[in-house]
């Protein structure tokens, strides 16, 4: 996954008291590091699947989806 | 999924173009000296720097590259530049970088690549290299002996020692 998506779900996860973990290809990373999510094989078309745990929970989770949906803001 | 071993990115890393002891003390000073040591070592252009900084300072005010556990990334694409050019660099104090996790930056990482795919550059590889990149960054042990490096080349070597682990 390109830096700057892992830093705009990175900022938000830790923006929110809760854990995140995010699937992707048979793969599970930490959501709270950047490092972690840029291992991950999530090219154009790829399904993310978050997994938070916690107080700010949902509130996390529909950020990101509302993330994803905008194309993380990168559409030109 | 595990990096390809076989890919030997470490050898996109050379000696001349890492600094085991960067002497900024801003992030602006950082990418300043490591760009003019891509310069010196003759793998950047002097006409390409201003446009690699005006690139690297944009990308920094988009969103830190700071990626977290004192480590940076920064890399960008350079109009007119024909193949991939990196850069390792150590800072035994830390720098302050803005980082994702507020932890100042003692390891850097500086990746600039073409504008367009092209003969020495494959978009798709080059993710891979970003992603192994991100693999040894994640390695407690390669951040700590990175930091105590004395040479360039100790500094460099880790990459290959580390990449076969």
């Amino acid at each position: 996954m390109h830096a700057r998506p892992c830093h705009q779900i990175v900022s938000a996860a830790l923006a929110h008291d809760c854990q995140l973990r995010i699937r992707c290809g048979g793969a599970e990373v930490n959501g709270r590091s950047i490092l972690e999510l840029m291992t991950l094989q999530a090219g154009p078309g790829a399904v993310l699947e978050f997994l938070a745990q916690g107080r700010e929970a949902r509130s996390l989770v529909e950020h990101l989806v509302s993330l994803v949906e905008r194309g993380f803001e990168e559409r030109t | 999924m595990p990096v390809s071993r076989d890919q030997a990115f470490w050898k996109l890393f050379k000696v001349k173009t890492s600094l085991f002891d960067l002497k900024a003390e801003t992030k602006e000073g950082a990418l300043e000296e490591i760009v003019a040591n891509l310069v010196k070592a003759g793998e950047l252009e002097q006409q390409h720097t201003k446009a690699v900084l005006g690139a690297l300072t944009e990308r920094e005010n988009l969103a830190s590259t700071g990626v977290g556990q004192n480590v940076a990334i920064p890399h960008v694409k350079v109009p007119g530049l024909d193949r991939v050019v990196t850069s390792l660099c150590a800072h035994k104090e830390g720098l302050e970088w803005a980082a994702v996790d507020g932890e100042p930056v003692h390891v850097c990482f500086l990746v600039l690549r073409p504008e367009e795919p092209g003969e020495d550059h494959d978009p798709e590889r080059h993710l891979e290299l970003m992603r192994w990149i991100s693999e040894l960054a994640r390695n407690r042990d390669f951040r700590r002996f990175a930091v105590q490096s004395r040479t360039r080349r100790e500094l460099v070597d880790l990459l290959k020692e580390m990449s076969n682990r």
